[in-house]
C-alpha cells in the first residue's frame, strides 16, 4: 500500500468522500417521479406529407415552389413535423436542390421540429439530386452518396470569401469554356452579391450566411450557378424601403416591382447613404448582360425578374430572401 | 514623367479581388488601399514619377474593391493628381483601366 493512503489527512478525506457518496445514493433513491409539465402537454403530432410540386424548379415554377414551402412552414409553425415529398416530381433545377437545403438548414424555419424527406423516383432527377451533395447536409441512415467534384456546396457567414469566388468560377469555366482563364464579369458578381448579403440580408453585417451551388450540366456544356440567402430580401431592405416611400409620396401607390429599374440604375442609395456606395447590384446588372450568361434570373420578395431582358413578374408569395440564378454557356 | 516604380497586384498584394472594407472580408480595396496603393502613390507624388499597377493575373475588378481603393485615393488627393501619377495596366482585359479611371474621376457617383 502506498505511503500516502496510511496518512491521517487521507482516510479523513477518504471518509468524507464515502459518506457524501452514500447521501447522495440514498437522495437518488428516494426521489419522486415528477413527470415533466412540457411533456404532458405535448402530444406527439403525426408527420405531415408535403407533396412538391411536379415541376420543382424555383426559377421557373416560383409560385408553387414558394406555396410548397409556406405550406410547410404552416405545419412547422404549429409544430407538427413534415416530411418534404419530392418522389413524384417530373422536373428538377437545381435551384429547388439548394433552396431546400438551404431552408432545411435554417432554424428559424424548421423550429427545432423534425423535417423528413425522400429523393425522385424517376431515376435521372434522382442522379441529379444524389450528385448535387444534398446528403452533405442532412442525417441520413446508411452511407451518404458522395456529391461529384464538379459541384460546390458552400455555407458561410459574414464575409466576402474572394477565394472561394475564384474557385466557383473555374469549377463552371473549365466544364463550359474549357480552360481556367480570368472572366472578371462573374468574379465580380459574386463578389457584389456576397457582399451585398453581407451588409444588407440582415438589419446588422453578416446576419445571415449564404449558399452557393454549382451544377455543370453535362448534356448542354453548361455552368448553372445559384447564389441565395434567406435574409430580409433586397426590397424588404432599409434602402429600398426607404426608396418606396419616397417613390409613393411622390407617384402614389407603388409595389416592389416598380423598384426594379431604380435598383439596377443605382438610384437605390446605400443603407449608409455615402454617395460611393450602393454600386453592386447596379454592377451584377451591368455584368450579367454579358453574352456568356445564358439565363441571369434574380428572385426577392415578391419580385421575379429575367435580368437579361428585364421581364418582371409580381409573385403572390413572398419570398425571404434573395436568389440569383445564371447559366453560363460558350 | 517616367514609370519608376510597379505595383504587381496578383503577386504582391493576391490574386483576387475583394469587397470595399476591412469588414467585408479579405483582399478588400481598403486592404490593398492602406498597404500598397497609398504609401507608393505619395512615395510618387514626391519623386514625381508614375505608379504603375500591373493587372496581370487578378481575378475581378468590382466595384467595391476600385471604388474602396482609387475612389478614397482620388478622394484624398483628387482626380488630376491621382490621374497624372497613376497608369494602370491589364493586358487581358483593357476595360479595367477604364472603370479604374471612371471611379478616379467620379469617386462619388454610382
Amino acid at each position: 500500500m502506498k505511503k500516502i493512503y496510511k496518512t491521517k489527512k487521507w482516510r479523513k478525506f477518504n471518509a468524507k468522500r464515502s459518506l457524501k457518496a452514500i447521501k447522495n445514493k440514498r437522495k437518488r433513491k428516494n426521489k419522486k417521479f415528477i413527470p415533466s409539465k412540457i411533456a404532458d402537454n405535448s402530444e406527439r403530432k403525426p408527420l405531415e406529407n408535403i407533396i412538391a410540386p411536379e415541376e420543382f424548379s424555383f426559377i421557373n415554377n416560383t409560385e408553387k415552389v414558394l406555396e410548397y414551402f409556406q405550406l410547410a412552414r404552416n405545419y412547422l409553425n404549429l409544430g407538427y413535423p413534415i416530411k418534404f415529398d419530392i418522389s413524384q416530381i417530373k422536373t428538377l433545377t437545381p435551384d429547388a436542390i439548394i433552396l431546400q437545403i438551404a431552408r432545411i438548414k435554417d432554424e428559424t424555419f424548421h423550429k427545432k421540429t423534425g423535417i423528413a424527406g425522400n429523393a425522385p423516383n424517376n431515376p435521372e432527377l434522382k442522379k441529379l439530386f444524389l450528385e448535387s451533395g444534398f446528403y452533405n447536409f442532412v442525417n441520413t441512415p446508411g452511407n451518404k452518396p458522395n456529391g461529384k467534384d464538379t459541384l460546390i456546396h458552400k455555407i458561410t457567414k459574414n464575409k466576402v470569401e474572394p477565394q472561394l469566388a475564384k474557385q466557383a468560377c473555374l469549377v463552371g469555366l473549365k466544364h463550359a469554356f474549357q480552360n481556367d482563364n480570368i472572366f472578371d464579369p462573374m468574379f465580380d458578381i459574386l463578389i457584389e452579391i456576397m457582399q451585398n448579403t453581407n451588409n444588407h440580408a440582415g438589419e446588422t453585417r453578416g446576419e445571415y450566411d449564404w449558399w452557393l451551388h454549382i451544377y455543370n450540366d453535362p448534356n448542354t456544356k453548361t455552368a448553372k450557378y445559384t447564389f441565395l440567402d434567406l435574409g430580409l430580401g433586397i426590397f424588404e431592405s432599409i434602402p429600398a424601403q426607404n426608396f418606396k416611400r419616397k417613390l409613393s409620396q411622390a407617384i402614389g401607390i407603388t409595389n416592389n416591382t416598380s423598384l426594379v429599374k431604380p435598383l439596377f440604375n443605382g438610384e437605390i442609395k446605400s443603407r449608409t447613404a455615402r454617395p460611393e456606395r450602393g454600386r453592386g447590384i447596379p454592377q451584377v446588372y451591368e455584368s450579367s448582360q454579358h453574352k456568356a450568361f445564358n439565363e441571369f434570373i434574380m428572385i426577392s420578395n415578391d419580385v421575379h425578374v429575367n435580368m437579361k431582358n428585364l421581364k418582371t413578374i409580381k409573385l403572390n408569395y413572398n419570398f425571404s430572401g434573395t436568389l440569383f440564378y445564371w447559366e453560363l454557356k460558350k | 514623367m517616367e514609370i519608376k516604380d510597379t505595383i504587381m497586384i496578383a503577386i504582391e498584394f493576391g490574386d483576387t479581388a475583394g469587397a470595399r472594407d476591412y469588414e467585408d472580408g479579405d483582399f478588400s480595396g481598403k486592404e490593398f488601399y492602406d498597404k500598397f496603393l497609398l504609401p507608393r502613390f505619395e512615395k510618387a507624388l514626391e519623386g514625381k514619377y508614375i505608379l504603375l499597377i500591373d493587372l496581370n493575373n487578378f481575378w475581378g475588378w468590382p466595384s467595391s474593391f476600385v471604388s474602396g481603393s482609387f475612389g478614397i485615393l482620388s478622394k484624398k488627393f483628387n482626380a488630376e493628381t491621382v490621374l497624372k501619377h497613376i497608369k494602370i495596366k491589364c493586358e487581358s482585359n483593357p476595360m479595367k483601366e477604364e472603370k479604374a479611371k471612371y471611379i478616379i474621376e467620379n469617386p462619388d457617383k454610382k
